[in-house]
């Protein structure tokens, strides 16, 4: 999962202590993240998004492309219908 | 209770057990050492949760779940490994086995040997077991050290 702590960190000119106290971790985990070795849970990925006053997508965003969910309704309907055809 | 003041007393506690344990061969009674651990064991996990300047965060709790997981498997192995081989030069004779000559293939000892375990054999197994702990140990530093790394959190900003 790519993440831009490091860019918001910088923009608030706050050091990785300072961050991994407001959000009550130590500076080895936001060194991870900010590095992309761990991927944080959804209570810390909100609570730094929360910290920084900007949603969690804004910070942080998924590595592998997610599908929609009206895209892969439509994908498994056509499904459907080819195996309909073909019988 | 701070840190460095835990890690004292758990040295202070480990040098109490040595003692104990010197005690325990003079009195010729297990049951003190055997006691003492189990005291010492409840007393660090006391001790432990009175520390108030260690920040246990979801990576670190990741880190070790995944170190003691991995452990423990390797532990299990190393211990049938050992055991099992243990319980077998123990007991085989037992088990209704016949005795097979020593040199044919057989038990690794002379036939003579075989039959109820020699005191000093059993302390050898007990040693045999301490140094098995003890390489536990030191997997279990090698495992953490591994995954710290794996999950990121070296050098600095």
């Amino acid at each position: 999962m790519k993440n831009k702590v490091k860019v918001f960190r910088a923009m608030y000119d706050l050091t990785q202590d300072t961050l991994a106290r407001a959000v009550g971790v130590t500076r080895q985990t936001i060194l991870a993240i900010e590095k992309g070795k761990y991927d944080p849970s959804l209570d810390l990925a909100f609570k730094i998004s929360r910290f920084f006053n900007v949603r969690i997508e804004d910070v942080f965003e998924p590595g592998a492309s997610v599908k929609n969910v009206t895209l892969f309704l439509e994908e498994l309907a056509s499904e459907k219908d080819a195996d309909e055809s073909i019988k | 209770m701070k840190r460095n003041a835990y890690y004292l007393v758990c040295g202070f506690i480990a040098v109490i057990l040595v003692g104990l344990f010197g005690v325990s061969v003079l009195l010729e009674q297990p049951l003190v050492i055997s006691v003492a651990v189990i005291l010492s064991a409840v007393l660090y996990f006391v001790l432990r949760k009175s520390v108030i300047d260690v920040i246990l965060d979801e990576r670190q709790m990741l880190i070790n779940m995944k170190t003691s997981s991995l452990t423990m498997k390797i532990a299990a192995v190393l211990f049938l490994a050992l055991n099992l081989p243990i319980a077998v030069y123990a007991f085989g004779p037992g088990f209704g086995l016949p005795p097979i000559p020593h040199g044919m293939g057989g038990p690794f000892m002379p036939t003579d040997v075989l039959g109820p375990m020699p005191a000093t054999r059993l302390g050898t197994f007990a040693v045999m077991e301490i140094i098995l702990m003890i390489a536990v140990l030191f997997i279990y530093a090698g495992i953490r050290m591994y995954y710290s790394k794996k999950f990121g959190g070296e050098d600095g900003e």
